[in-house]
């Protein structure tokens, strides 16, 4: 064997080792980023699951220089948008789970109550909602939340500006966080509708 | 994260967002919250508040334990590959 073949070999072995070790080390993010999509999480841990197969199936496409959250994010993001439309779901608000969050730092003062900007959360317009999670807790630039949803920048910082408002005005005021009714049920009258009307609007983005 | 953490990360624009620019009145700059819908300073720690409070809903998630079924899922793909 010459040494550039042994190279190559270890190369060959290196190369998935590396990509489950990458792999691993988002599988935190894309848990906190299926949770806020669909705010369930049993459902979230299934998103996230598929995502690990599809990648793993795919991973002779991921480019080592690029970004594993970022190409996962996508894989995550396309995979929910196929279970919305299969099942016509929509954001739930898990109480326990929610419980289990929120009961996180019991001596902190926060000031919004985290219970009520997890349901606000979930009452965004899919499009927004997504929006905020990447750019506010996912760490990504309004550029790199650009390329996973597969919009403009300019689009992006609408939606997290639009969903900002709209998180500080439900949780300041209270507004309907207790009822099932979304801001985008309340645009139209049809929250099923309206739901898959924003989905194929980010889909389309997309 | 540490408590202050979430505040420190929110006063630095870390994700992307622009700051909100406050005015400062007199009376207002040493509120330690009076809940006043004109207090300036209470406004501005309602603009970052949703901010703070997201990073908190995320990292809770990110620091929780992987349940099993990852590892089990993660032993699945590794024997699959050297079927």
């Amino acid at each position: 064997m010459t040494d550039g073949q042994g190279q190559g070999a270890a190369g060959e072995r290196a190369a998935p080792d590396r990509f489950k070790r990458d792999l691993v080390a988002v599988i935190p993010h894309l848990r906190a980023f299926a949770r806020g999509l669909c705010g369930r999480a049993d459902f979230a841990d299934d998103l996230v699951q598929e995502t690990m197969v599809r990648a793993w199936n795919a991973r002779a496409r991921f480019r080592p220089d690029t970004s594993m959250k970022a190409w996962t994010f996508v894989i995550l993001r396309n995979v929910f948008l196929t279970e919305v439309r299969r099942n016509r779901f929509r954001g739930d608000y898990d109480e326990a789970a929610a419980e289990r969050i929120t009961a996180g730092n019991p001596g902190q003062e926060a000031p919004i109550h985290l219970a009520d900007l997890h349901r606000a959360l979930l009452k965004l317009p899919p499009e927004r909602r997504e929006a905020v999670l990447l750019v506010g807790a996912g760490g990504f630039s309004y550029e790199e939340a650009a390329a996973i949803t597969g919009c403009a920048v300019g689009t992006i910082k609408s939606r997290v500006a639009r969903g900002r408002a709209a998180l500080v005005q439900m949780t300041e005021s209270g507004e309907d966080l207790r009822s099932d009714a979304s801001e985008s049920d309340r645009q139209t009258g049809d929250p099923a509708g309206r739901i898959m009307a924003d989905l194929a609007k980010v889909a389309g983005a997309g | 994260m540490i408590d202050g953490e979430a505040t420190l990360m929110a006063g630095t624009d870390a994700g992307g967002f622009d700051p909100p620019v406050m005015e400062t009145h007199v009376g207002h700059e040493t509120c330690n919250g009076c809940g006043d819908r004109n207090c300036p300073h209470c406004a501005e720690q309602a603009g970052k508040g949703w901010l703070q409070g997201l990073r908190q809903l995320y990292d809770a998630v990110v620091r929780e334990p992987l349940p099993d079924s990852f590892n089990q899922l993660l032993r699945q793909l590794d024997q699959a590959r050297h079927d």
